[in-house]
């Protein structure tokens, strides 16, 4: 480990941890072949950041994004979400946990393409909202806030850009507040520009203080966290700490990633 | 590219949609056995009729009556008809009403003994070859039907009791018997050992002494109304006869028939109803599967294939799964038919044949497969005109996005309910088939259920559409006629309500035969048959069936004449009324307007109604006491519930067949519909999980997107079913001359089955839409 292990170590001590796994561990078996894609991995994850797992196809990005937020269970070990162990629960208790703490961002945007923009985070932020007006009004006021007016937010998925769905879904993800923001490679399907908005939407969620866990492969993406894990064959090998994104990209920033990367052969 | 590829094709479809063809094989076998059953009864009653006739040398005429002084001239009727072709007369025992021993429970009936050692050559005793008979010494010889679903063996005891005897023979056998074998007529033949007959001729006494004429006519057809028609205006006219009867084999046997063939008929459009849903349900596979394999299309026509070959693809694998579905169905209505023969054979008291029917079979699979090919035909038409890139791109819209239905931000629906509403409306095709299958099904149940109770539970109605007076008891003197004194005592029993006159003669309306119905007083009678107008009040009025109004062109108000024994009136018609008894052909007027038809006539029955809670067996016994042998009484409760027993095995068989196979139909599309939805609404499902979506909570969408139209169809089915049963019954049995039915509708049943059907679909589709729990979140990014 190097020297800016250390100095996120010295961070992590002011920050309450978000997320915590014990000798993770998570196989697939097909056809008799067992494929081991996360290995004894001992890892926390702490509130506020903006967490970036990156590695190569393969090395188990999205298995450890799934694990992490209870949306796959793991093959061996433990998950702690601040004091709840997800590895105990059901797949009821683990939709309960998941309506309540988590909100997803998947690469394909994942919208239901047979219900409006609009009832889209509806059909989320009711399962947990009780009042329902104040609940429509928050989601109306978020869908506006990032760029999506009352005529978007009537329409279909089908009928917006990538980008405004990807914005919708993150409206989606948010609208119940959750303790950490799961994203699949949010930009993966989206233009250059809409990525663009899609990550300021992102960024600017995180400077609010909302926590965010992304797998991305994309270097411009990544460059949003302050904290990059790097993943081989189901292993964290390395992490790079980097300052809160300041609204701009620099290239000192992008140059300490590339090296980071460099070094772990990307 | 020929036949192989497209072979290989709609294997390929078929073995990716193994449920789906399975349902729909399912569905296919069940239509093509309930139209093979129904067509097989309906067209083989036609023919079974006058084969049978021929078979055991049926006479197109019989009478029997008390033996007397005026028997020489009944025979003399026949002797000097010219149409006759050959006659028998023959000396027999008529046993008035006895109770015997019939299934798990005693029926009362009227018995014909015959002498079985008597030569005759119409109506013989046919022994048939391979059906063992007994021997010995006081044998009786019983109808089929004793066999069928009496329960009696050979070598079995058959008792009766009569005039205070009990008489006990050993059962020699069964023989088949086309006018006096059920207990819908008058009288059940039996034909008895010489030692038995003797038994019975000194048991019973000289009024039990009868004579049988059997007749058979050259031209039947045209010949038999005269013969019938001056016999029983002759025994009407006989001041010293007691009971006669005069029955035409060709009536006999088709009111015999006329609930087998209400039943075939109900289970010919059961099973086209039946043959409707495998055709929605196909239509509505073939669309999910061209909206499921368009890339595949696309592939298929970017690779040569020319819409054409796709199509027979598509054509061939419905064909197959046709064909793989009807062919063990009619292997299966061939085991099942002797089941429902045997049921038949019971009613009629003949034996059905049970050989498989090829003429019903073809016409059955050329039905269902026609059809079908049609269905597939119409339905895959569309993959003409799309294009291979079209269809790699997935072309075809199978959304409407015209609206978005139920608005969560403006519903105040539970969350569940109104995403399961959108779903509701989103997939509103489906649910219009859903809709249609459950309304007609419940429809066809609400029509059995209600003919089952009418049958079984409340028979008013059936009573009425028969036109049997409903009394307790019905008395006529074995000699002479109902007189004041007789009717004096008979008020004065201890339980008796009221006496109604009401009798039954035969007169001639235009060439037309009738039953001419005499009473004193319609209005105290209990079984009401004028349907419009009303019954005779006055000696110039008549009221007559629709079915003889409509064939003589009268209406009410028109004057008709009548004509009973050479003796003709003319009378107004006061109103319409409708009876099964005589094929419809009934006429009713009063006593004194029948005067001036007869001037002496005297009632010759009288009928009795006994206060609530009052025995008539146990007025029958002090009866006899006080008069033995003077009065012929029958206890009319027990033997209308023996007529009806006849049909209520074959009515309740059906009621239960077509509410099981209604059950069955619906959990079968129901899980046809849900599997596909789960499929096609994996990556939706897949979503809500991950937004916190419990698996119960997207099943209970699952069902309140579905339960509603349930409702809906059960609803309006179980209402229309209500409602228009009565409608559905005037048109089935609209050629009896039924003009009008009411039939009690027993709505605690209606809404029992009702329940069911939305509580086994909740069930059903509770455990089918149990599928969703192996949609996890991480299956969307691994496809």
């Amino acid at each position: 480990m190097d020297g800016e292990k250390m100095s996120g170590t010295l961070q992590d001590i002011e920050r309450p941890t978000l997320l915590q796994t014990k000798k993770l561990g998570k196989t697939f078996s097909h056809g008799g072949i067992q494929q081991h894609v996360l290995k004894n991995l001992d890892l926390t994850l702490y509130q506020g950041d903006f967490t970036v797992i990156m590695g190569s196809s393969g090395s188990g990005k999205s298995t450890l994004l799934y694990a992490l937020s209870g949306m796959d269970k793991p093959t061996l070990g433990e998950v702690h979400f601040q004091d709840i162990e997800l590895t105990r629960m059901n797949n009821d208790q683990l939709a309960v946990f998941r309506r309540g703490h988590c909100g997803f961002v998947f690469q394909q945007i994942h919208m239901l393409d047979t219900m409006s923009v609009l009832d889209n985070v509806l059909a989320s932020a009711y399962l947990v909202q009780k009042n329902r007006s104040q609940a429509a009004k928050k989601a109306m006021d978020m869908l506006a806030r990032v760029g999506l007016d009352t005529g978007t937010q009537r329409r279909f998925p089908s009928q917006i850009s990538g980008g405004e769905a990807q914005r919708a879904a993150i409206v989606r993800a948010l609208i119940n507040n959750p303790l950490a923001l799961f994203a699949d490679e949010p930009t993966g399907a989206l233009n250059s520009a809409s990525s663009e908005s899609v990550l300021n939407l992102l960024s600017e969620v995180n400077e609010q203080g909302q926590s965010i866990v992304m797998v991305t492969h994309d270097v411009k993406t990544a460059l949003r966290g302050n904290r990059i894990l790097y993943l081989r064959d189901g292993i964290v090998i390395d992490e790079l700490r980097l300052p809160a994104w300041n609204g701009q990209s620099n290239p000192e920033r992008l140059d300490r990633l590339q090296d980071f990367l460099t070094r772990l052969g990307w | 590219m020929g036949y192989h590829a497209i072979r290989k094709v709609a294997w390929s479809n078929i073995r990716k949609r193994k449920s789906a063809s399975v349902t729909l094989m399912a569905l296919i076998l069940l239509s093509i056995m309930l139209l093979y059953i129904g067509l097989s009864v309906m067209i083989k009653l036609g023919s079974f009729q006058e084969q049978k006739m021929e078979e055991l040398q049926v006479p197109d005429l019989v009478s029997y009556y008390s033996q007397n002084d005026d028997s020489a001239t009944y025979r003399g009727i026949v002797k000097e008809y010219p149409a006759t072709a050959k006659w028998e007369a023959e000396s027999a025992m008529l046993v008035g009403e006895t109770r015997m021993k019939y299934g798990n429970a005693e029926v009362l009936a009227g018995l014909l003994l015959l002498k079985d050692s008597t030569p005759r050559t119409l109506s013989p005793h046919l022994k048939a070859p391979g059906q063992p008979e007994a021997a010995g010494d006081e044998l009786v010889y019983l109808p089929y039907m004793f066999e069928l679903s009496g329960g009696y063996k050979v070598g079995d005891a058959f008792t009766f009791a009569a005039k205070g005897h009990t008489f006990s023979f050993i059962v020699g056998g069964f023989y088949e018997e086309a006018l006096l074998g059920s207990f819908t007529n008058s009288a059940v033949k039996l034909f008895v050992s010489d030692s038995a007959f003797a038994k019975l001729e000194e048991g019973l006494g000289e009024e039990a002494r009868y004579e049988l004429l059997s007749i058979s006519l050259n031209d039947a057809k045209n010949t038999m109304g005269k013969i019938s028609q001056q016999l029983a205006e002759k025994l009407t006219s006989s001041k010293t006869s007691g009971s006669y009867v005069v029955m035409e084999a060709a009536t006999a046997i088709e009111g015999n028939q006329f609930l087998i063939k209400l039943l075939a008929a109900i289970l010919v459009v059961f099973s086209l109803l039946i043959v409707g849903i495998a055709l929605f349900v196909m239509r509505f596979q073939i669309q999910v599967q061209l909206e499921d394999s368009m890339v595949n299309i696309g592939v298929l026509k970017a690779n040569g294939y020319t819409s054409g070959q796709i199509k027979g693809a598509i054509l061939l694998q419905f064909g197959l799964i046709g064909l793989a579905a009807a062919l063990p169905g009619l292997v299966l209505s061939g085991i099942l038919m002797p089941y429902v023969g045997n049921m038949i054979s019971a009613s009629l008291g003949l034996l059905w044949p049970t050989a498989f029917d090829s003429l019903s079979a073809l016409l059955s699979l050329v039905t269902i497969l026609g059809l079908l090919l049609l269905v597939v035909v119409q339905s895959s038409r569309r993959i003409r005109s799309i294009t291979p890139i079209t269809a790699l791109q997935s072309g075809l819209q199978t959304h409407n996005f015209k609206r978005n239905p139920v608005p969560l931000a403006a519903s105040r629906l539970p969350l569940q309910l109104a995403l399961g509403l959108k779903a509701l409306v989103r997939q509103i095709k489906q649910n219009v088939m859903l809709f249609l299958i459950v309304a007609g099904l419940m429809f066809s149940s609400v029509f059995c259920l209600i003919l089952n109770y009418n049958m079984t539970r409340d028979n008013t109605g059936i009573i009425n559409l028969v036109g049997i007076e409903r009394s307790s008891l019905m008395i006529a003197p074995q000699k002479g006629f109902v007189t004041p004194e007789m009717l004096a005592e008979l008020s004065q029993v201890d339980g008796v309500q009221k006496l109604t006159q009401l009798d039954g003669m035969s007169a001639t309306i235009g060439e037309r035969v009738v039953l001419l119905q005499v009473s004193n007083d319609y209005s105290k009678l209990e079984t009401q048959t004028v349907y419009k107008g009303r019954h005779p009040l006055y000696d110039n009025e008549v009221s007559l069936s629709g079915i003889v109004a409509k064939q003589i062109g009268k209406s009410i108000g028109d004057e008709v004449t009548i004509v009973v024994n050479g003796v003709s009136q003319n009378y107004l018609i006061t109103g319409f009324s409708q009876q099964i008894t005589q094929l419809g052909m009934v006429a009713s007027m009063t006593s004194e307007g029948f005067h001036h038809l007869m001037p002496d006539y005297a009632p010759k029955t009288v009928n009795v109604y006994l206060k609530e809670g009052k025995d008539p067996a146990a007025v029958i016994q002090e009866l006899e006491q006080r008069h033995p042998g003077e009065w012929t009484s029958r206890n009319m409760e027990e033997w209308l519930e023996g007529i009806l027993g006849t049909f209520t095995s074959a009515i309740t068989a059906i009621t239960w067949t077509i509410t099981a196979v209604t059950l069955f139909v619906v959990s079968l599309i129901l899980y046809l519909v849900i599997k596909t939805l789960v499929v096609r609404r994996k990556k939706e499902f897949g979503v809500l999980k991950g937004m916190g979506y419990r698996s119960l909570q997207i099943m209970t969408q699952i069902s309140l997107s579905l339960l509603p139209v349930i409702l809906l169809g059960v609803v309006v089915g179980g209402v229309l079913g209500s409602l228009f049963s009565d409608d559905l019954f005037v048109l089935l049995l609209g050629s009896l001359g039924i003009y009008n039915v009411d039939y009690t509708v027993d709505v605690s049943q209606v809404l029992l089955l009702a329940v069911s059907l939305v509580a086994i679909s909740y069930a059903v589709t509770m455990l089918v839409s149990r599928r969703v729990r192996k949609i996890s979140v991480t299956s969307l990014i691994s496809e």
